[in-house]
């Protein structure tokens, strides 16, 4: 039987609406905002955090679209119909930072929670162990709320962890200590320096100085997500087909024609090109797989290292070009979300909050990144953050 | 130069665990089509896969009974391939990290003698759909019924550790019995779930290397599989004869025409980590426990009863054939039946009853204490064989035991001299015929002297006993 949590369903507002992308199923909402290789699609059942968010309560609102089967951010509206709809909060699938890309650049907080610890049933995406439920909203406290709604065990999902984070977590004895990967200043532009630079100031002039530190392997991040990414996506695609659900191929001469017909009709070629690179790996270079797994494991290494000097990494967040809502090819993708990446990559907890990091009249948003499973005591640093968690009254709330 | 077979065998075993791999749909293929699915199995955008602990069980037994290590450890990967028979485009298989390892089977030679063949890996595997091509008119159309699709499958993967068609055949049946034995699955090659493939290949005899191997599909019995493996010997020696290279592909067994012919390239697809498959954990206690549901296995079974006073190695493999045989068997002789009559009234006069009434030795009334005492009865010749015949059908429907229903239907042995003599002298004198034509030389006139008093005895009085004094009676000088 499915534990509730037992501070989930009392702690949270009952009736608040929240925006949920159609890269989460809900029963009877056809799916075609992800594209066409779902049109016609209607899912028979909610996805758990949909269900979970129903039984306390909460009501969706707006019809937001999403880029197709919720790669990337071209065509995403989630955080806009947030802010056009006046709802708390959106949820939204995080796979190389979109959630966190699309808060930013709404002006809003967007958070990614640690692999594992929010259901991923009834979520649909192309790269299994680098996506994540994400929320957006203008709080941090909205954020730790539904946080602890969703943080519950799912027997749906066999892959959530055991060690599940309890929220809100206990008050931290000392000031967290920051630490910012000096590779990550390499290739950043002016303005992006500039940003970045501020938001260090700012977060110095609160009493959180930060420190630069050194991950040599920091490139590889994007690396890895550029094989394995596309490898997982490759797997996950393989179920559009025409056979049992969405558009079929029409004139083929034999099942095997439809099938091959349909395949090659229903991605756009930003997806196709994306599943086939991953095709490349799976079928001509699987050693470059492996080495990207293990590779993989080594940043985790190298990460996990860090983060014994350091409770939060600082990030950059937005970028200048390309714009990740206007990046139309995998390589222009994995520039835009390039500081997004490596959370991703961890399976880590990470926010981005607005204000911090201004440049040129443009905020690009700061991103702090933590340890797996520290995603209470983020969200609750990251409410000491918040402006707009600070407006009076909000404190005593939280 | 002489050349011996090398052959390995790869073989899929569906297991009878109540519900599919990854979802908790009825592992049921013979349902109507597409009522056991659910969006797990369909492969629904969005659903997971959910890994049930009864089939891991299963798996885990079935590799037990396979003598296989079982690894703490295990893991699925996605087989990536493509067709519409694979909801989700790839097919989760345990390539790179199996269930079990190094097993092995001991199967008996013609000699008698028992060898040992290897079992490299017995990993976990799901079953895909079931494609029906079909024609409606000019039209052509293919249904996809996804009963099938995610019922739990053992892979066992052999060692090339077999020489001979007839010793490919005795690992099937072993294993199979085996299996079986532990419960875990029904091995029915004819309905689909055991099916086997031949890797077969020769060399030259007493050579560590081997030419190609072909491998051999589309083998619906253990008579084609013997067949298809010969024939693929032969035909592989004759081509090396003729200094033909033997290429590594895959053939189809025809039954029809009893050859092998070249099908199209298997295509191998990558075998990825499924990141939402988390591996697979076995404990030490869990292995423990299971290993204790396990039954004394067939091979050693086998074994013993071919020790057993009077029984033939046809004899101890029926017997052992079948786990619930085998105990009611076992549980016959320990109730002091004697085992050479045992197996011939199990087989010659239970089994068919039981067919008739569509039962298992397991749950017929007629236990096996009870039919030791018939058989009893029927070996201190207190009843005659016939008169046991009845008593056993009509065991079926009563509570009585053998000697009470004997006695209550008056089939008790007449074995009194007295008794007898009258009855012999009766059909002396009665069929005067017969009895001149023995005396005159006529030796099958006997026979017929004997059943008549066989009748006269209305089946009571043993037809050896009637037939030596009838000899007494007839050659007063000794036995002609």
């Amino acid at each position: 039987m499915q534990r509730e949590n037992p501070q989930s369903a009392e702690s949270v507002s009952p009736a608040f609406p929240i925006v949920v992308s159609p890269a989460l199923a809900v029963a009877g909402r056809p799916a075609d905002p992800l594209g066409r290789p779902l049109a016609g699609y209607t899912p028979p059942e909610d996805a758990t955090a949909v269900r979970l968010l129903r039984a306390a309560g909460a009501e969706f609102a707006g019809n937001p679209r999403a880029a197709e089967l919720a790669f990337g951010l071209v065509g995403d509206t989630t955080a806009r119909t947030l802010k056009e709809t006046g709802s708390a909060a959106a949820l939204g699938l995080d796979t190389r930072g979109e959630v966190r890309l699309a808060a930013a650049a709404a002006g809003l907080i967007g958070y990614r929670p640690s692999w594992g610890i929010f259901s991923r049933s009834g979520v649909i995406g192309l790269v299994p162990s680098m996506e994540a439920i994400g929320l957006v909203a203008k709080k941090v406290s909205t954020i730790g709320k539904l946080a602890a709604l969703l943080a519950v065990p799912d027997p749906a999902d066999f892959s959530m962890r055991r060690d599940l984070p309890q929220f809100p977590g206990p008050a931290p004895a000392a000031p967290p200590r920051l630490g910012l990967v000096g590779e990550c200043r390499s290739g950043l532009s002016p303005e992006e320096s500039g940003a970045l630079g501020r938001a260090v100031g700012s977060l110095g002039e609160r009493g959180f100085a930060v420190t630069e530190v050194s991950l040599p392997e920091y490139d590889l991040f994007s690396l890895v997500h550029r094989i394995v990414g596309p490898v997982e996506a490759s797997s996950a695609a393989g179920n559009y087909d025409g056979v049992r659900f969405g558009p079929r191929a029409g004139d083929a001469a034999n099942w095997n024609e439809m099938y091959l017909n349909t395949r090659s009709e229903i991605f756009t070629p930003l997806v196709k090109s994306y599943l086939f690179q991953g095709a490349f790996f799976q079928f001509r270079d699987y050693p470059a797989f492996e080495n990207a797994a293990r590779l993989r494991r080594r940043l985790a290494g190298a990460a996990g290292k860090l983060f014994r000097e350091f409770d939060f990494l600082v990030f950059p967040a937005l970028r200048p070009a390309p714009d990740p809502a206007k990046a139309g090819t995998v390589a222009e993708t994995a520039a835009a979300f390039l500081h997004a990446i490596p959370a991703a990559v961890l399976g880590a907890p990470a926010i981005t909050l607005p204000g911090y990091a201004r440049e040129g009249g443009r905020d690009f948003g700061l991103q702090l990144i933590g340890p797996p499973l520290a995603d209470a005591a983020l969200l609750r640093f990251a409410g000491r953050l918040s402006p707009a968690d600070s407006e009076p009254g909000e404190r005593e709330r939280q | 130069m002489r050349y011996e077979a090398v052959i390995g065998l790869e073989i899929h075993v569906q297991l009878n665990s109540p519900t599919k791999l990854f979802c908790d749909c009825p592992n049921d293929p013979s349902l109507p089509p597409n009522t056991a699915v659910c969006p797990v199995c369909l492969g629904l955008p969005g659903a997971l896969k959910q890994f049930g602990r009864v089939p891991r069980d299963k798996a885990v037994l079935s590799c037990l009974a396979l003598n296989c290590e079982v690894q703490p450890v295990s893991a699925f990967d996605q087989k990536v391939y493509y067709y519409p028979d694979l909801p989700r485009g790839y097919q989760l298989s345990q390539f790179h990290r199996p269930l079990g390892k190094n097993g092995w089977l001991e199967v008996p030679g013609e000699d008698g003698s028992w060898r040992r063949l290897r079992i490299r890996e017995a990993h976990m595997e799901e079953d895909v759909a079931r494609l029906v091509h079909g024609t409606e008119g000019r039209r052509r159309f293919s249904l996809v019924d996804f009963n099938r699709a995610g019922a739990p499958l053992v892979e066992i993967v052999t060692e090339p550790d077999m020489r001979s068609p007839r010793e490919a055949m005795e690992f099937i049946r072993m294993l199979r019995a085996s299996l079986r034995y532990a419960g875990t699955a029904e091995c029915s090659m004819e309905e689909g779930t055991l099916r086997a493939d031949a890797n077969v290949s020769i060399r030259p005899e007493g050579s560590p290397e081997f030419f190609s191997k072909v491998e051999v599909k589309n083998l619906n019995s253990i008579r084609h599989l013997g067949a298809a493996v010969a024939y693929e010997i032969a035909r592989q020696t004759e081509l090396v004869a003729e200094g033909k290279p033997v290429t590594l592909h895959t053939r189809l067994w025809d039954p029809e025409r009893g050859v092998t012919t070249p099908m199209r390239g298997k295509f191998a697809g990558p075998c990825v980590p499924d990141p939402s498959v988390p591996p697979v954990s076995v404990s030490v206690e869990l292995v423990e426990e299971l290993k204790n549901r396990l039954p004394k296995m067939p091979a050693a079974r086998r074994k013993e009863y071919g020790r057993l006073p009077g029984l033939t190695p046809e004899d101890a493999e029926q017997m052992s054939s079948e786990r619930d045989l085998a105990d009611y068997f076992e549980t016959l002789l320990a109730a002091g039946g004697p085992p050479k009559a045992a197996v011939d009234w199990i087989n010659n006069r239970l089994r068919p009853l039981l067919r008739e009434r569509n039962q298992s030795p397991g749950e017929t009334p007629v236990t096996p204490e009870r039919l030791a005492e018939l058989i009893l009865l029927v070996e201190k010749k207190e009843i005659s064989s016939s008169a046991g015949k009845k008593v056993l059908a009509q065991l079926f429907e009563s509570g009585l035991s053998p000697a009470e229903l004997a006695e209550k239907e008056g089939l008790g042995g007449i074995s009194d001299a007295e008794t007898l003599e009258k009855i012999v002298e009766a059909v002396i004198v009665g069929n005067p015929d017969a009895v001149n034509d023995y005396r005159g030389g006529r030796k099958p006139a006997l026979g017929f002297l004997v059943g008549r008093a066989v009748q006269a005895a209305a089946g009571r009085a043993d037809p050896k006993e009637l037939r030596r004094r009838l000899e007494e009676r007839l050659n007063p000088g000794g036995k002609q």
